[in-house]
């Protein structure tokens, strides 16, 4: 029957959308935990003396870096993070209105399936 | 991310929708328990860098020391400057401190641990009250349906 077809390629498309969702959600969940790691680093960098000395890990090798120098590339990442977030929940929000609108496609299709076994049993 | 029965009371929803409203309140409440323990698990860790600091406050130039370099493995070692401490303060980036600072930093993340774990136990508190709620809902729907098919079958 093409109409089981066609709900069955529907139901599939939506369980795609909810799956990219979490997927995305996960994805945002990340990226706020680097957020307030680097804040936290941020806060630290900005209690330092300005002889303080500062590494970096770099693969297994901690390299010295200058204080300002750390700053703004903390500064910088973070930026970089929040900006990220912001381009996360716009698709968070897109794919979540793609995936209500697949949902009562599914719905409607759920309906007739339903009209259509009615009339069925009256006849 | 769940929808919270806010201005809906329980007794309205379906069965269905009442053991969605379960399953999603148990992953939060599951969610909040691992963080709990991720969360406690860092405070410990915090706290035993506290101790080493103390550990090393005795030392004086030259101390020898066994440092290990695997669980099994140790070199011994001698400290040039114990006053001196490599501190992490987060994504890769190490800072060189004396022990007063190195002390401040481990206090302001074991203060901001504290009172992360405080709010997740709120949470969770919340969130078990909220489950004991639906599953009582739950319960309730369940035995008027089993009630309401026991007098149609009769």
């Amino acid at each position: 029957m093409a109409e089981v077809a066609k709900f069955e390629e529907e139901v599939s498309k939506l369980k795609t959308l909810e799956k990219d969702r979490e997927k995305y959600f996960t994805n945002r969940q990340e990226m706020e935990m680097r957020l307030t790691e680097s804040r936290n680093v941020k806060a630290e960098l900005d209690l330092m003396d300005s002889d303080s000395k500062v590494y970096k890990l770099i693969g297994a090798v901690l390299v010295r870096q200058d204080l300002d120098e750390a700053r703004s590339t903390v500064e910088k990442r973070l930026e970089f993070i929040e900006s990220e977030i912001k381009r996360v929940e716009s698709s968070i929000a897109d794919i979540a209105k793609k995936a209500n609108d697949q949902r009562d496609k599914v719905m409607a299709i759920q309906k007739s399936f339903q009209a259509m076994a009615a009339a069925q049993q009256a006849k | 991310m769940a929808e919270e029965p806010r201005g809906v009371p329980l007794t309205d929803l379906s069965i269905q929708q009442l053991s969605e409203l379960q399953k999603n309140c148990e992953q939060e409440l599951n969610f909040f328990q691992e963080s709990f323990g991720a969360l406690k698990g860092l405070l410990a860790r915090n706290e035993k860098s506290i101790n080493s600091l103390e550990d090393v406050k005795v030392a004086s130039p030259g101390h020898t020391a066994l440092i290990p370099l695997s669980e099994s493995l140790y070199i011994r070692a001698e400290l040039s400057d114990p006053s001196k401490h490599m501190v992490e303060i987060g994504t890769g980036y190490f800072v060189e401190l004396e022990r007063e600072k190195a002390k401040a930093i481990f206090d302001r993340k074991k203060e901001h641990i504290a009172k992360q774990i405080e709010t997740v136990e709120g949470i969770l508190k919340e969130k078990r009250r909220t489950r004991a709620y639906i599953s009582d809902a739950f319960q309730t729907k369940v035995q008027a349906q089993l009630a309401t098919m026991n007098t149609a079958s009769n």
